[in-house]
């Protein structure tokens, strides 16, 4: 499993398009940190800034998410280097595993650092503010990593039904609209820790109260933190759906016929 | 029954089916394709159950969807057989379950919504200090009667918990209202709780008596009618009859002399199946009557004589009309003119609306004006100063004083006795476009928030008299509103100061607000008979009246 982690590693590197791609989205995640100073933006400051761009940081992480895992798990399936692997002796097992792990921390990774450098960017350009302190972003962003690794776990299987990277970011722009339908609801709010992109709304939420007076700005206070029963229900039911979606893509592979 | 639960039993229900016979041919047309279609359902069980919310007496339809994918992880026919049969008889359950519970679909958090409006209210409450208010006793006081509302799950006494937790605040910014409400429901509030009609409505009179007003046809042969002097109500005088009324706590007044105004009001929907009625008849006797309960529909009849004393001027909302050969009539039903001047504030469209409309009248002998707000529901501020500053006399005028913000703190900061510290006041400039012509601005209790704002800055003109019969409503911060699952609850947020850093209007501890009017018109013997028998605008004839003078 170790040479095949190993091989993955190289063969990712190596991958051109997908360097160009992860440097691209990174580049865009630091230049929607940086967008608002670039539009002449006054009388802004980080934290309301963050507050309001998280969301769209995020939905280009799910994105991407879903191009690595699908390249890593799936992409192996087009030029039949699985079937020679499986045909060489190892066993299936192994091949699963090692590319569902790489594929899930590779994403995390990229996912975060996307986040974070889009944080980053805005705190160096703006006034810090004062809606949300260090403390509550780090909380919500470590918040984030189970689920990625739930949604990346989730292209995993997706990667090993439909066995081709482009499916597998379609299916992943297929959900996202339909959840964006859904999202409407009324349900979908009882109802968000059913999806990794459900939490992720939770995550992306902030409590918000405001004040003003006449010919004022409006004055906006965010509640930095989440709750700790939301937090720990978020990673319980993260891990426990990745979980199940890992043993979901193995079964399915277990008994597939690559041929 | 919910109609996305309907299709997710059908469809689950036609899935197994479909599955049955599936395994069947998947085990002679062999493919690991087929292994995904035992996934199906809980897909489509989970997007459905985003749609519309999970549901307790749904679960084994979600249990049953679930367990079809049973056939994913294993290919033997009769595994999957027997799994699709044992599924759908767990979905299928689901439906008299559903059909059978009273609870299904009507499991409102009214609880989490308290503890959630809680927790926004007790921290972001601009008068706290002001009003002294202990956020603990009423956390404590409270809470049961919301956990109690939760398990019987009656949303008519969650709406009156809330009516009576809100007039506790004894400020009329701070509102629920339910999700679900409207008209009907309100209604119904009132149907439920205001108490029987036994056939009139009894008013608290300036020379500190009461009468009979609104009075059912059926009772004019007893010598009842409008203005009758009520002795007593049920062997008590009204205004202690008054607290037996379950609405008794939940009355909309937030300044202690309107609050005295309407003594009685709610004491004829209290009793029985009759009610004793002592007062005084025509020819000066006192009068003892059991009257029957008519109905058990007290807030038609109230409803009836709300309309009639807050009545206003019937003319449009910002219409200037003649009403006699030297006065206009300048009717504002609320701070609000349209889209353009809330986004940008300036209301400059509205003023030369005003303008143009008034001194059009002016050129056809107008010299004075009535500005009646009565009812006023309030708005924007903005506005509040674009009509003061029309009338005004020229020169700046005061007009109320923005608290420190502390940006860094995200708070308004305080001073050692916990008062808010002044900011920058806000001022106008008169315009006076009326000339030596008087103004008088009409009030009633109803007349709130920007309505109150237009009240206290005018007052203060030489040129304008203040008149009603009661104070405006006595409401003057700025309101924010947190969303609940059930309803939303609206308080006052906002700070708003006076010039010498009191809280601008709103009454504290003594219940007293600041802000006041110039002529209180006497509820007397004249006002019911033109109000209630004549069905006149009481409060504008005694305007044009006093104009003239």
């Amino acid at each position: 499993m170790k040479n095949i982690m190993k091989s993955q590693i190289y063969q990712l590197v190596r991958n051109r398009s997908l360097r160009a791609l992860v440097l691209a989205t990174i580049g865009l995640s630091v230049f929607t940190g940086a967008i608002g100073k670039i539009e002449g933006g006054k009388d802004m400051n980080a934290s309301d800034y963050i507050v309001g761009t998280l969301s769209i940081v995020i939905a280009m992480a799910q994105f991407i998410t879903a191009i690595i895992t699908g390249i890593v798990c799936a992409d192996d399936f087009n030029d039949k280097t699985s079937n020679y692997e499986l045909t060489s002796g190892r066993l299936r097992s192994q091949s699963y595993a090692a590319r569902a792990i790489i594929s899930v921390i590779l994403s995390c990774i990229v996912s975060v650092l996307m986040i974070v450098l889009m944080i980053v960017t805005s705190l160096m350009l703006y006034p810090h503010g004062s809606s949300l302190n260090d403390s509550a972003l780090v909380q919500r962003v470590l918040l984030m990593i189970p689920i990625f690794i739930r949604l990346s776990c989730f292209f995993v299987l997706i990667s090993y039904i439909v066995k081709k990277p482009i499916a597998v970011f379609g299916v992943c722009y297929a959900i996202m609209m339909l959840l964006g339908v859904v999202s409407s609801s009324e349900g979908s709010i009882k109802s968000a820790m059913l999806t990794g992109f459900g939490s992720f709304k939770n995550v992306c939420h902030f409590d918000e109260w405001y004040t003003y007076g006449l010919n004022t700005p409006e004055y906006h206070v965010y509640e930095p933190y989440i709750d700790s029963k939301t937090a720990a229900l978020t990673v319980l039911v993260s891990l426990a759906a990745g979980a199940l979606y890992l043993l979901l893509g193995y079964s399915y592979f277990h008994r597939d016929d690559i041929e | 029954m919910n109609n996305y639960d309907l299709a997710l039993m059908g469809a689950e229900l036609l899935f197994c089916l479909l599955l049955w016979l599936l395994a069947g041919y998947a085990e002679r047309v062999l493919s690991t394709k087929f292994r995904l279609l035992y996934l199906v359902p809980a897909v489509v069980c989970l997007l459905l159950t985003l749609m519309v919310g999970p549901e307790l007496c749904m679960a084994g339809a979600y249990i049953g969807s679930v367990g079809l994918a049973f056939g994913f992880f294993r290919d033997e026919k009769k595994l999957r057989r027997i799994s699709s049969v044992i599924c759908a008889a767990v979905i299928a359950v689901s439906l008299p379950v559903c059909l059978l519970d009273g609870d299904y679909r009507n499991r409102p958090d009214y609880i989490g919504d308290f503890e959630k409006a809680y927790a926004s209210i007790s921290k972001h409450y601009a008068l706290t200090k002001h009003k002294q208010i202990d956020w603990i006793e009423l956390y404590k006081k409270y809470r049961p009667q919301f956990a109690k509302v939760t398990k019987t799950r009656d949303k008519y006494e969650n709406q009156l918990i809330w009516q009576r937790f809100c007039a506790e605040l004894y400020d009329g910014h701070v509102n629920y209202a339910p999700n679900k409400g409207g008209e009907e429901f309100g209604k119904e509030v009132k149907r439920r709780y205001l108490g029987n009609d036994y056939g009139l409505v009894i008013m608290h009179t300036s020379d500190d008596g009461y009468a009979a007003l609104c009075v059912d046809d059926s009772l004019n042969n007893l010598g009842i009618h409008n203005g009758t002097r009520v002795i007593s109500w049920n062997g008590e005088t009204p205004d202690e009859a008054d607290k037996h009324s379950e609405m008794y706590d939940c009355r909309p007044f937030f300044d202690k002399e309107n609050e005295d105004f309407y003594k009685g009001m709610l004491a004829a929907g209290t009793g029985g199946e009759t009610a004793e009625l002592r007062y005084i008849a025509d020819d000066g006797s006192e009068q003892t009557v059991t009257l029957p309960k008519l109905s058990d529909n007290y807030s038609e009849r109230y409803k009836d004589f709300s309309e009639k004393i807050h009545k206003g001027h019937e003319a449009a909302h910002l219409s200037v009309t003649k009403v006699n050969d030297t006065t206009a009539c300048l009717r504002i039903k609320f701070m609000a003119y349209d889209s353009q001047s809330s986004q940008n504030d300036d209301h400059i469209g509205m003023k030369s609306e005003i303008r143009d409309k008034v001194t059009a009248l002016m050129d056809e002998g107008v010299k004075d004006l009535v500005i009646d707000c009565r009812s006023n529901s309030g708005g924007s501020g903005d506005m509040v100063k674009g009509i003061a500053s029309l009338f005004a006399p020229e020169g700046e005028h005061y007009y109320c004083t923005n608290p420190v913000w502390d940006e860094d703190k995200a708070c308004y900061p305080t001073d050692e006795n916990g008062d808010y510290l002044c900011g920058e006041e806000i001022t106008f400039t008169g315009e006076n476009i009326l000339g030596s012509g008087k103004i008088i601005l009409l009030v009633n209790d109803e007349c709130a928030s920007a309505g109150d704002h237009i009240t206290k800055v005018m007052r203060g003109m030489e040129n304008v008299t203040v008149m009603g019969f009661t104070k405006p409503a006595g409401v003057g911060q700025g309101v924010y509103g947190i969303e609940l699952e059930n309803g939303s609850l609206s308080y006052s947020s906002a700070v708003m100061l006076d010039r010498d850093g009191s809280i601008y209007i709103d009454a504290g501890v003594d219940k007293l607000s600041t802000d006041d009017i110039d002529i209180k018109v006497p509820f007397d013997d004249g006002a019911i008979h033109a109000i209630f028998d004549e069905d006149e605008d009481y409060l504008l004839d005694l305007a044009l009246e006093k104009l003239s003078q």
